[in-house]
């Protein structure tokens, strides 16, 4: 069994900041990640053997996190990377699979950067190969240097999809044009909630300016409303939405793609905290389910800590200040560190964040998906991609009596599958929400069981002896 | 379209040539890629069949849908956006009604 001072889960802007404020307070820490490198999708780090040759606006990132991930381990941090956190248990301890090989680790503190999911908003053929998301979109041009397609289509919601498009753009790709679902009348009549974020919306202006010199339009209150393709993408149908985001019928558009990259918002990955037991409540203008936390970021779960888009969604520089503050305050808790200098930094942090989360609430109210998009779901839509269920058998083999998540994953199976949930919570939240006539908060959340993602059984095999007592099942 | 390069070569060099084995046919790849990226390259999109026998790809790229698994080197369930690709590897799409062979 190994022990550290401090375990942070996730290496992306949130966990390195975390790690190296610990690590600088003179605590030993260890990073876990389940990918190759570290940076996380924000700080995404070219794969080895892949040399960025320019420093492109591409890169800007990257190379930042490479500085930021060079720092932390001068300060001390360890990263295993390739780490797969499957499993927590009652006092804390993580079982972790990386190698070949699972194992347990019983942290002093642990803090969680578990980052975010791509929000999953279904159509009619949004399995096919060819859709993807944009995040999938900007990963293998980042980290690969691959673009996705030859013709692509982004549709959806927000800023992320704009940069990613300017991105491809920039790398030469071909795009047939962006898709912002929310009407253009309606950002300029938010405009004044985003008064004051002058570098940002310089940001946006140059990622503009980046897509209209490629001569790719920007289209505003409209979206994909289906894709089509004999098993690949070969098109997709456009709509005009209206306030409420329903497809207005005679507004429809056959546009010839072979990728469609779709982006609406993130979800914070809050399983690893349900599964340590940390209370968690519904906030959709953080994200969805995400964890109450205090003034330390600390869960409710004292010694657990959760920072970044886990924590709600609110952008890299709110990850990166949260990240301090937990790092710093888990030092503290375990007598490291200066108390008043620490005091200090924790203040001027909170400070800084103050603005950004309140900046984060105005962005992901303005580009909030709305309820009228649940109606693009046909019988034959799929809902759970891993186990094939559609919106059809969902919404006419649910028994009257299941109105929530967890009774409608025991009995209908979705979120059974492989990724155990990840893609389709959400997204079955507001069917069954609907479909019961309940609120999403009130059909709450699936239940978290390990292992949190596949792990294969000769893993488990020498782990036997090394796991806790099994908790008293009279607790729950 | 299908056969257009899709590896971007102003920003990036490239790491060293590998090839892999997919279903049987020789894949040019370059070390550093993942497993979907290579496809993607080579105008594989088509990563699985689901055992319903529909087409899947890579869907979100940070290894959490699970869409994109494919058998490596024997082991089933890789998920093929994050895994690098190596020398040699065997890659093995799966086939609908012909889960396990």
């Amino acid at each position: 069994m190994t022990s550290t001072d401090v375990v942070v889960v996730g290496a992306g802007p949130a966990g390195i900041a975390a790690a190296t404020q610990t690590a600088r307070a003179g605590a030993s820490v260890l990073v876990l990640d389940e990918y190759s490198q570290p940076g996380g999708q924000y700080y995404r780090q070219p794969a080895e053997g892949i040399c960025p040759t320019s420093s492109a606006r591409i890169f800007e990132q990257s190379e930042r996190g490479h500085s930021l991930i060079l720092e932390a381990k001068q300060a001390g941090v360890a990263f295993r990377c390739e780490a797969l956190v499957w499993g927590a248990f009652t006092d804390g301890t993580l079982a972790v699979h990386s190698a070949g090989t699972s194992e347990v680790i019983t942290p002093g503190k642990l803090i969680l950067a578990c980052g975010a999911y791509d929000r999953s908003v279904a159509f009619p053929g949004w399995t096919l190969p060819g859709v993807m998301t944009a995040g999938a979109a900007q990963a293998l041009l980042k980290g690969q240097g691959i673009l996705p397609g030859r013709r692509i289509l982004m549709a959806g919601t927000g800023p992320l999809q704009v940069a990613v498009a300017a991105q491809l753009a920039q790398a030469g790709a071909r795009l047939v044009g962006v898709l912002e679902a929310v009407k253009l009348g309606r950002l300029v009549s938010s405009g004044p909630r985003f008064w004051g974020q002058w570098g940002r919306l310089r940001e946006g202006l140059q990622y503009w300016r980046t897509l209209r010199s490629a001569n790719v339009p920007l289209t505003f209150g409209r979206t994909v409303i289906r894709a089509i393709g004999d098993g690949v993408l070969s098109a997709v149908v456009t709509a005009e939405l209206d306030d409420d985001w329903s497809a207005i019928p005679g507004t429809e558009a056959e546009v010839q793609v072979d990728t469609l990259c779709t982006e609406f918002g993130l979800v914070p990955n809050t399983r690893l905290a349900r599964l340590l037991g940390c209370q968690i409540v519904y906030d959709p203008a953080r994200g969805g389910l995400v964890p109450l936390y205090d003034d330390a970021m600390q869960s409710s779960r004292s010694g657990v800590f959760i920072v970044g888009e886990a924590a709600g969604i609110a952008g890299a520089k709110a990850a990166e200040l949260q990240g301090r503050i937990a790092g710093i305050s888990a030092a503290l808790q375990l007598g490291k560190g200066d108390p008043y200098q620490c005091g200090q930094r924790i203040a001027a942090a909170k400070r800084e964040l103050r603005s950004e989360l309140r900046f984060a609430r105005s962005l992901n109210e303005t580009f909030a998906v709305k309820p009228g998009i649940l109606k693009l779901l046909t019988d034959d839509t799929i809902i759970c991609r891993c186990e094939e269920i559609t919106a059809g058998e969902f919404r006419h083999e649910r028994p009257a009596w299941i109105s929530t998540l967890d009774a409608a994953r025991t009995v209908i199976r979705v979120g059974m599958g492989n990724c155990q949930g990840c893609m389709c919570e959400s997204l079955v939240a507001q069917l069954l929400a609907k479909e019961a006539g309940r609120k999403i908060a009130e059909v709450g959340s699936y239940h978290i069981r390990p292992p949190l993602k596949p792990i294969p059984v000769g893993a488990l095999a020498d782990l036997s002896e090394k796991l806790p007592p099994p908790p008293n099942r009279m607790e729950h | 379209m299908e056969h257009e390069p899709r590896r971007v070569s102003a920003f990036f060099r490239r790491g060293r040539p590998v090839q892999i084995d997919v279903d049987g046919e020789p894949v040019q790849a370059f070390e550093g890629e993942t497993i979907a990226g290579a496809l993607l390259a080579s105008g594989r999109r088509i990563l699985r069949h689901t055992p319903k026998g529909s087409a899947r790809g890579v869907f979100c790229g940070m290894g959490a849908c699970f869409d994109c698994i494919v058998e490596v080197d024997g082991d089933p369930g890789v998920r093929s956006c994050i895994t690098p690709v190596h020398q040699g590897m065997k890659v093995r799409t799966p086939k609908p009604f012909q889960r396990g062979k």
